[in-house]
């Protein structure tokens, strides 16, 4: 009994991400997809205590979000098509994907890039995208976000209204940018979640438990990040810095509150697993960056040899180590 | 086999036709005629931004007024020929404006714009876009600096309203 809720509460930390992209991009709506997806996990628990776990839990509990999607849209057609509507809802792409029975093989494509380039768009203020990636990537609730970021908790739920109503009054694409806008947009995202680490790592007022869990949030987010987009080297950058910082935090304040200098800290303290994943992040990202001597070079500039000639000629080594004895 | 495949063109051919009709009756805005469908280009559902351009009017200088305007001119060639452009038109300058408020029942007559503002409105262009994405991606080309002064071009969704039944 247990067993179950424990699973679905893991579950939606990691899936819930992917799984509201995917919902995003079928209802063409925040506020629907994230109905759709609680009344799923809501089934979930009700059918999983008795029919056990399925196979592939992610996939399941987009499959039932999805019917409910339909369901709910062919309810409110029928409303719809009544009333002279002044609504503008985007082209819905619902009607387009077909649902297999089988909600173990089917696989949903990764709309989570999706996700992130339209949370963290430029025409959103900066303070509209960090709450909008924290509730739907990071799967955080509204009071949780308030508390973090110390405002009461009406004024962040009005900050989130706002920004939704924007995406969709001023149909802000949920799609990835142009190859030309990529760059940019992307160092916005991680500016994003830059910002969600610094947060939680620099205030030093507010409930400690939150500020940690800020940062956790960060890396989680700076994570899923890299596995989504793995060969640009400013994300792995990005990760490593913040789990080289986050890994000095227990020995960055000591018992009285104050704020201790980089070199008189209890190196024991350190989160020493931290540091060595980012360290390693750090050699990969250099190491996918780095460039061969570039042109021009200078005239009569070969490439120096690397291996020894009997090296490359095993073959004549016996030759010649026997050709001075032979010909005497 | 030539049969069969013409049979199946004229068959795809149906089917995307079919394929159109639906989309259109699907979306609830486009009941009835909607004249700002980009009609003739391609069955996309898009909205009209309103883009106001934010200039110091002041501050241009002779030489630069004509390269602005042969800038306007490309933009709205471009604009045109892929089926964006809905309307534009520069502004007089705030010497010329009037504004007109009812105040106490009466009308009341100034001169001069609504707020004195370091950059004023100095035109408008209306495009039909599919996404803020194609709206901002005009609103980049169009001349806003005037002489050192970096002007600013605002980006205001058109709320569509039914037509009158």
């Amino acid at each position: 009994m247990a067993d179950a809720t424990n699973v679905i509460e893991s579950v939606f930390r990691q899936e819930s991400g992917r799984i509201i992209a995917t919902l995003i991009r079928l209802s063409g709506s925040f506020d629907l997809a994230e109905e759709a997806m609680q009344e799923a996990f809501a089934s979930a628990v009700g059918r999983w205590h008795g029919r056990g776990i399925p196979e592939n839990p992610g996939a399941w509990i987009t499959a039932v979000a999805h019917r409910k999607l339909i369901d709910y849209l062919r309810r409110e057609r029928t409303k719809i098509e009544k009333q002279d509507a002044l609504l503008h809802e985007t082209e819905i792409s619902l009607w387009r994907e077909t649902v297999s029975s089988d909600a173990t093989s089917m696989t949903f494509p990764d709309d989570r890039l999706r996700l992130v380039f339209t949370c963290c768009h430029p025409a959103l203020n900066l303070e509209a995208q960090v709450a909008l990636t924290l509730r739907t990537l990071g799967g955080l609730t509204t009071p949780e976000i308030a508390r973090a970021f110390l405002v009461p908790e009406a004024t962040m739920a009005q900050r989130l209204v706002r920004a939704k109503r924007k995406i969709r009054d001023a149909r802000i694409p949920y799609a990835e940018p142009p190859d030309h806008l990529w760059q940019e947009r992307l160092a916005g995202a991680q500016a994003v979640i830059y910002l969600v680490f610094n947060e939680g790592y620099a205030a030093a007022t507010g409930d400690r438990l939150i500020r940690k869990e800020l940062c956790a949030e960060a890396i989680r987010l700076g994570r899923v990040l890299c596995d989504l987009l793995p060969k640009e080297a400013e994300n792995l950058g990005l990760l490593a810095l913040l789990l080289l910082q986050d890994s000095r935090r227990s020995a960055r304040i000591n018992s009285r509150g104050d704020l201790v200098p980089l070199e008189e800290q209890d190196r024991s303290l350190w989160d020493h697993k931290e540091i060595v994943e980012g360290l390693e992040l750090v050699e990969r990202a250099l190491r996918s960056t780095r460039r061969r001597r570039p042109l021009p070079r200078p005239i009569g500039w070969r490439y120096p040899r690397y291996t020894r000639r009997s090296q490359k000629y095993p073959h004549l080594r016996w030759w010649r180590s026997t050709a001075q004895w032979r010909w005497g | 086999m030539a049969i069969r495949l013409s049979y199946l063109s004229r068959l795809h051919r149906l089917r995307s036709a079919e394929k159109a009709v639906e989309s259109v009756h699907r979306c609830p805005k486009l009941k009835g005629f909607n004249p700002h469908v980009a009609a003739g280009f391609n069955n996309r559902v898009t909205m009209r931004y309103m883009l106001l351009i934010y200039a110091d009017e002041g501050a241009a200088a002779p030489q630069e007024k004509e390269q602005i305007q042969a800038t306007h001119w490309a933009v709205m060639d471009e604009a045109t020929k892929r089926g964006v452009f809905r309307g534009a038109g520069p502004l007089q300058p705030t010497s010329c404006t009037t504004t007109v408020r009812m105040q106490n029942g009466k009308l009341l007559i100034t001169d001069g714009p609504f707020a004195e503002t370091k950059e004023q409105l100095g035109g408008y262009y209306i495009l039909d876009c599919e996404n803020l994405d194609e709206a901002i991606h005009w609103a980049a080309k169009l001349p806003t600096a005037r002489g050192s002064s970096a002007g600013r071009v605002e980006i205001r969704p058109i709320r569509e309203i039914p037509p009158r039944s």
